[in-house]
């Protein structure tokens, strides 16, 4: 009776570790802001509520949603952040579409595009893990070197229309373009991973205690090392997401992105010091800030505000974060 | 007994000698690849067209030592210069253009200093949100194009020269030694550096240590808009990206000439001033030989990590020197 009480409270213990309180209450909160900011402006504007804005901000949340998910898997173990996630994604699109232009056929020219993606994180990785330099730093420095290297060869790419990923990627399911479907199995089997298999507890102890992760056996510099390259992976099919729509892909096209993802991760209830928060809550700050920009626009703000707030949403995202820490 | 270092560790371990060894290194590529920029024209402009990051590097430095590294400058220095041209060209008084740029410099160093110190969050990633910000806000303002702002008798007082040597080159570095002075030898300086070094030790010998942060971060951004409002007098227009990667090339050479991110280090005010001409330099060889923009952007993102990574080798060879089990 009294072992089956003492493993009743361990397991229970377990499993409020797993599920802190105040994780629900941020989803919860983030969806309820959601929905006021639908009503209000459908209100404010009938047009808003259209299959149209369906689909401009499912196409969004599928771009942002892929790199949060790799940056998210980086915060989640202790490395705090990867700011070259939005160049990465649109010279990956660049790599894709000029390609396809010269005529290789589609597979060969996605794989390429992936793999320099993870070539990127892997540099992340040993610039932050190998020669010791801090995230924000080596991968600020990553984003001006992929950028301006990018920028030499070439500014933009028309990607042919006859190419299977204008064909097949495109289209819509359900109403929402297919790309969505990508992110979320995506986005669900990370969130899925990370919460219930060992190398997700792997990470999440790395994240949570690096000292008392290595008394374990778990190697930190290995973990966060895998984080940055799933990272780079994500950003690469962040970008044939992004090839995927419209008829040309441009250098310029992802601007401030990768501030954006932060925002949804502090906002969702990661800690910017790794190892706590659910992928739900940041599911829920993914669907609220890429209505957002949408619903701004719809209010009739200049579209040039749009930098404005999300330095301000990423400003108030770091002021939560901060004081749900201090909480703790 | 303690094995003397090597010379040439020594050499690495002096600001001033790295700086001099970088510009040394900078003036040999630049006779191989560019001889013309050897003419007292182009010296003379390059020095005189870093008259704004030269006044930012000064403070920069200033907050460096206390711990605080700002990356929303570039971004302030483009918002002062565009309020300036705005207001000058409403009021047709420079001196209200100046105040206005001075009022929404404040803004953003009260919102910054607020934002890190007030909720604890690490003065880099603090800023993020005022670099998207306050960019935003300079093309909210100009409505995304340049804004005219000419004043013939101010951009005339800024071009004077005697001889070849431009007065604000002079004014520049003159300020460097005060700044210098400053650190080194006034109570003040000696705060600073001791929060800088260790805040907690600092406020254990009764140093406000956040007052002084708080501080430094409106000091660091009025100085930046009031550079911002300079640069647009002596060029006599405002462009949207003004002061865009100026953060970077500011924060790069004093990375080189020995500052250190975290707080503290050894560098100096002139030390840095020599770093940041020859990284101008650079840039100024790359438009002689007509290479692609772009190629800035590598510049930048390579200075960034470079020079972490010199600070990393210094490490390894200061290391030694502090703990010294006699080995050879």
């Amino acid at each position: 009776m009294s072992t089956s009480g003492i493993a009743l409270t361990n397991r229970w213990a377990r499993v409020s570790a797993l599920a802190p309180r105040g994780h629900g209450a941020t989803t919860l909160v983030l969806l309820l802001t959601w929905l006021a900011l639908v009503v209000a402006t459908g209100l404010r504007a009938p047009g808003f509520l259209s299959g149209q804005t369906v689909v401009a901000v499912a196409f969004n949340m599928a771009f942002v949603g892929i790199m949060v998910t790799g940056v998210g898997i980086v915060m989640m173990s202790g490395a705090e952040f990867d700011l070259s996630v939005g160049v990465t994604a649109v010279t990956s699109a660049l790599i894709v579409a000029q390609l396809l232009v010269e005529g290789w056929s589609f597979p060969p020219a996605m794989l390429v595009a992936v793999l320099f993606g993870v070539l990127i994180g892997a540099a992340n990785a040993w610039l932050v893990l190998w020669l010791g330099i801090h995230p924000i730093v080596a991968t600020l420095g990553m984003m001006f070197l992929v950028s301006g290297v990018t920028r030499i060869f070439v500014d933009f790419v028309a990607i042919p229309r006859d190419s299977f990923l204008r064909q097949q990627a495109a289209g819509a399911w359900l109403g929402v373009p297919r790309v969505f479907w990508v992110m979320l199995v995506v986005f669900t089997i990370v969130g899925l991973v990370i919460r219930s298999t060992r190398p997700g507890r792997h990470l999440v102890a790395v994240g949570g205690n690096a000292q008392a992760a290595r008394a374990r056996g778990i190697s930190p510099r290995r973990v966060q090392g895998v984080a940055f390259v799933l990272c780079g992976l994500c950003a690469g099919i962040a970008g044939l997401v992004l090839a995927s729509q419209g008829d040309i892909v441009q250098s310029s096209l992802t601007a401030g992105t990768e501030f954006r993802v932060i925002s949804i991760l502090l906002l969702g209830g990661l800690a910017l010091t790794g190892g706590r928060g659910r992928f739900s809550g940041v599911f829920a700050s993914l669907l609220l800030l890429s209505t957002l920009p949408t619903a701004i626009v719809t209010w009739g703000v200049s579209s040039s505000w749009q930098p404005v707030i999300e330095g301000l949403v990423l400003a108030v995202a770091l002021a939560v974060n901060s004081l749900r820490e201090k909480k703790r | 007994m303690t094995s003397r270092p090597k010379p040439s560790a020594t050499a690495l371990l002096s600001p001033m000698a790295t700086s001099l060894a970088f510009l040394a290194i900078v003036i040999v590529c630049g006779i191989v690849f560019a001889p013309s920029f050897l003419s007292v024209a182009n010296l003379a402009s390059v020095s005189s067209g870093i008259m704004a990051p030269a006044i930012i590097l000064l403070v920069a430095c200033l907050a460096m030592t206390g711990g605080v590294a700002d990356l929303s400058l570039g971004s302030v220095l483009g918002l002062g210069g565009v309020v300036y041209a705005t207001v000058l060209q409403l009021s047709e008084s420079p001196l209200a253009g100046v105040a206005a740029a001075a009022a929404a410099g404040v803004a953003v160093g009260l919102f910054n200093s607020v934002l890190s110190v007030r909720f604890h969050i690490w003065p880099l990633i603090a800023t993020l949100g005022m670099l998207v910000a306050a960019r935003g806000l300079v093309s909210v303002i100009s409505g995304g194009s340049s804004v005219a702002a000419y004043t013939p008798e101010l951009s005339a007082a800024l071009k004077t020269a005697i001889g070849p040597v431009p007065v604000v080159l002079v004014g520049v570095v003159v300020l460097a030694v005060l700044v210098g002075w400053i650190i080194r030898y006034t109570r003040w300086g000696n705060h600073l550096r001791a929060v800088g070094g260790d805040d907690v030790a600092a406020r254990r010998a009764g140093i406000p240590a956040n007052r002084m942060r708080m501080w430094l971060f409106v000091v660091v951004a009025l100085v930046a808009a009031l550079a911002g409002s300079l640069q647009v007098m002596r060029t006599g227009a405002s462009a949207v990206n003004l002061g865009e990667g100026v953060e970077l090339l500011v924060y790069g050479a004093l990375l080189i000439s020995g500052y250190r991110l975290a707080g503290g280090g050894r560098g100096s005010a002139l030390s840095g001033l020599v770093c940041l001409f020859a990284l101008e330099l650079i840039r100024n060889i790359f438009r002689l030989r007509g290479l692609p923009l772009p190629l800035t952007d590598v510049l930048l993102g390579l200075t960034l990590i470079g020079a972490v990574s010199l600070d990393l080798v210094r490490g390894r060879v200061r290391r030694p020197l502090i703990a010294q089990p006699a080995t050879g």
